[in-house]
């Protein structure tokens, strides 16, 4: 009898051999365990299974997302550490590891590093602040919203488990073919690749759904589009594009798949298919997720600048027009990424004249942030170091980037250590400073007190100067002509450098250390750092108007909204004690399990798909289905609080 | 809902189902029976497919008198403009990446000879 069926291509072969990933796959499933041992010793599982799994408040699904980026982002930084570990110290005859390793170390960060810290971080801080900011008490969907998290997690434990149990893809961040092809590839590595991105993709497509209905549809009454906040606009922007861009990535990976799994053709030259063709498809859903990913930064910024310089906001309107403006040029410009692949002149002249004009919207953003400082009153706290930090180092990572929006330059520098270190530029400078300004400025609305000042200063400066020395050296190395992703160089004399910028990873990861110690530190002192007046910032937006820890309803009445600074202005009109009567019956969701089933199940199937265990992908299919038809006859998924209970919880929330 | 509403409702989705169906139906026939040579076959059904699309969206996605501010019709057209650049671009650059990397050594040596006897 065969049982090969039951087990798939499950065997010890792929058990990982050299001794860095052995370390990692017995550390990484031990930490785990003793986690669960902690839990089940503390007694703790019914609080996280009522409190934390089976929530549908879209904060505590906001802190999950932030803890797994968090987290991630160690892993990620890890990651970055070795590399740069690798690189200063090659040249003297220190082979941390071998070529094969070095390939999925880089794969493995900036694959997490993208979809699982950047992403993560982007989806947490919307669950924390939209709602609050809309006024509004929960996001449009949120069931929806709990089965979109547990997808990203169940991607994220896929990714992760690849390191133990068939090694990670060597493909690089975006997995090319032919090298992610069945040919080269046989084993499961591509394949965990594509399918903790594939599930995770789907949980951010259900989630840009959600986001954009929500402010479409769920604005506190009297918020007319233009009264929204501009992190809400932002959000709204970068969710249409989530819209629009996921279901390429989702095609794109899917055909990769049939290609590995069903001997099907798309993108092998033998049997008339073409590689350059995902690559084609793979920036048209690229291109615009960098500008997902930032989009919400933006956001952010424009909170924290106007807060800080206790100003309003210099050209709402125009930067309204700005993020409209980028809806569209982001989808006419993934072609600069390959303009070495040997396009005509004609097709590289558009594609890099586009991503000239696309810098414009950009840049009317950060002048709307310089003449808002301008004769602000401006209070120099950790957010507004981040944004100051943000302005220096974005605006070179984005003039680096015009400069390679020319082709004949372009194909100078493509694919070398300088477009490593622009794509650094901005994703550190724009994307992390802006979520890192974002946790800095809404922790307190969330836990309830500030996060230790000075110490999230230091970090801010810790990461700066350490991006100066990680990367400036990368640019000298790239015009001189440093390959990217390689393990060994073979001229001495670039050495220096890098050493120089194994030196800023160690000091970015100092300033991430400082983070950490901020953050328990803070929990250490939150009775001196508590907020007790719920407006620690003395703040524009609605989120300021509700007690700190923002209480799970969010709002006990609903805003009335008649301005852009709805609470600077009710502040400065003078406030009012609402009264009883002033309370009425709310309704909230119920929490639910289905959420984590299904994406358990959503699991299996990319399990079932990598290790060829075709029955339980089938069986993993049919629950998927089966949870989802079981939550839609579930009629009985909200409670009501009454007008008497709301007006007591709030009574004491303000106390 | 109001029972002539509902009327109204259920013969727009009449309207649309039959006329779905027919297109399907026409575009089988004209293969099945050869009712044309190929390439008019193949225009021939690639209009009962925008037609089709035109009934879907019209009678199914209830595009059409949709109150203030619009947001489907908004969205539908905003998809439909990405949708197309993104279609339309990438068949651009694949020609134009096929026309140019698809060629044989020889063809591209002749082909260089031509381009540089024409001076720049």
């Amino acid at each position: 009898m065969d049982w090969s069926w039951l087990t798939g291509r499950l065997s010890a072969d792929y058990l990982p051999q050299d001794p860095v990933t052995i370390g990692a796959a017995v550390g990484m499933p031990l930490a785990i365990l003793a986690v669960l041992v902690a839990i089940t010793y503390f007694k703790k599982w019914g609080y996280i299974w009522n409190e934390w799994v089976t929530t549908l408040d879209a904060k505590k699904i906001g802190i999950m997302y932030m803890g797994i980026a968090l987290l991630m982002l160690a892993r990620g930084g890890a990651d970055a550490l070795m590399l740069r570990a690798q690189t200063a110290l090659e040249p003297l005859g220190i082979e941390l590891f071998d070529t094969q390793t070095f390939q999925e170390v880089f794969t493995a960060h900036g694959s997490i590093m993208i979809f699982f810290v950047a992403m993560g971080a982007m989806f947490g801080l919307i669950n924390i602040a939209l709602p609050l900011l809309l006024g509004t008490r929960d996001v449009a969907y949120p069931f929806l919203n709990s089965v979109s998290f547990w997808l990203f997690f169940a991607g994220m434990v896929i990714i992760n488990s690849s390191l133990v149990f068939g090694g990670f893809s060597n493909g690089g961040w975006l997995g090319y073919p032919p090298l992610t092809g069945l040919e080269y590839n046989p084993g499961p590595g591509v394949d965990y690749w594509i399918w903790a991105l594939q599930i995770s993709g789907i949980g951010s497509l259900l989630s840009g759904i959600n986001f954009t209905v929500t402010i479409l549809k769920h604005r506190a009454p009297g918020m007319t589009l233009m009264k929204m906040p501009i992190f809400a606009w932002s959000v709204l922007v970068a969710m249409v594009l989530v819209m629009l861009a996921f279901p390429v990535l989702t095609a794109t990976l899917g055909m990769l798949a049939l290609d590995r799994v069903a001997g099907m053709h798309f993108f092998t030259s033998d049997g008339g298919g073409n590689p350059m063709m995902y690559i084609n498809l793979i920036w048209a859903w690229g291109h615009p997720e960098v500008y997902i990913l930032i989009l919400p930064a933006f956001g952010i910024f424009s909170e924290v600048v106007a807060t800080f310089a206790r100003k309003r906001l210099f050209g709402y309107a125009t930067m309204v027009a700005a993020l409209i403006g980028i809806m569209f040029l982001s989808f006419v410009v993934w072609q600069h990424h390959f303009f070495t692949m040997g396009a005509g002149a004609n097709v590289n002249a558009f594609f890099g004249i586009m991503t000239m004009i696309i810098a414009i919207p950009t840049g009317v953003k950060l002048f709307n942030w310089i003449f808002t400082m301008y004769k602000g009153s401006i209070r120099f706290t950790a957010p507004m170091i981040w944004f100051m930090c943000f302005a220096v180092t974005f605006t070179i990572g984005g003039v680096s980037g015009v400069l390679m929006a020319v082709p004949a330059l372009d194909f100078q520098v493509h694919n070398t250590m300088f477009l490593v270190a622009h794509f650094h530029n901005v994703i550190i400078g724009g994307v992390v400073f802006g979520y890192f300004a974002g946790i800095y400025y809404w922790w307190p609305k969330v836990f309830g007190f500030t996060l230790h000042d000075g110490i999230g200063k230091l970090a801010a400066y810790a990461w700066q100067v350490g991006f100066v020395l990680a990367f400036i050296p990368l640019y000298i190395l790239g015009l001189m002509g440093a390959v990217r992703r390689l393990d060994s160089y073979d001229d001495p004399t670039w050495q220096p450098l890098f050493i120089v910028s194994g030196i800023g990873v160690g000091v970015i990861a100092l300033g991430f250390a400082l983070m950490v110690i901020g953050m328990a530190y803070s929990v250490w002192k939150r009775k001196e750092l508590a907020d007790t007046t719920g407006d620690p910032w003395d703040g524009r937006t609605l989120e300021w108007s509700v007690p700190s820890p923002a209480p799970f309803y969010n709002f006990a009445i609903t805003p009335r909204v008649s301005h852009r600074d709805e609470w600077w202005e009710r502040k400065k009109a003078g406030l009012k004690v609402p009264t009883r009567s002033d309370y009425k019956d709310i309704e909230l969701p119920k929490n639910s399990a289905l959420g984590v089933y299904i994406a358990v199940a959503a699991g299996l199937i990319g399990i079932g798909f990598i290790w060829h265990i075709w029955w339980l992908a089938i069986v993993a299919l049919i629950a998927v289905v089966v949870f989802v038809i079981k939550r839609t006859f579930d009629d009985d998924t909200e409670y009501t609080i009454s007008a008497d209970t709301l007006y007591k919880l709030d009574k004491e929330a303000r106390a | 809902m109001s029972t002539q509403s509902y009327a109204h409702e259920v013969r727009q989705y009449t309207i649309g189902f039959i006329g779905a169906a027919a297109l399907t139906i026409l575009a089988y026939l004209s293969v099945k029976l050869e009712w044309y040579d190929a390439t008019t076959t193949a225009i021939f059904v690639l209009v009962l497919a925008v037609m089709q699309f035109g009934v879907q969206v019209y009678y199914f996605l209830h595009l059409r008198g949709e109150a203030k501010p619009r947001w489907q019709s908004w969205s539908f057209v905003y998809s439909m403009a990405m949708m197309l650049i993104v279609v339309c671009g990438s068949l651009w650059v694949m020609y134009n990446l096929n026309y140019r990397m698809g060629m044989s050594g020889e063809q591209m040596e002749q082909r260089m000879l031509e381009e540089n006897k024409k001076g720049f």
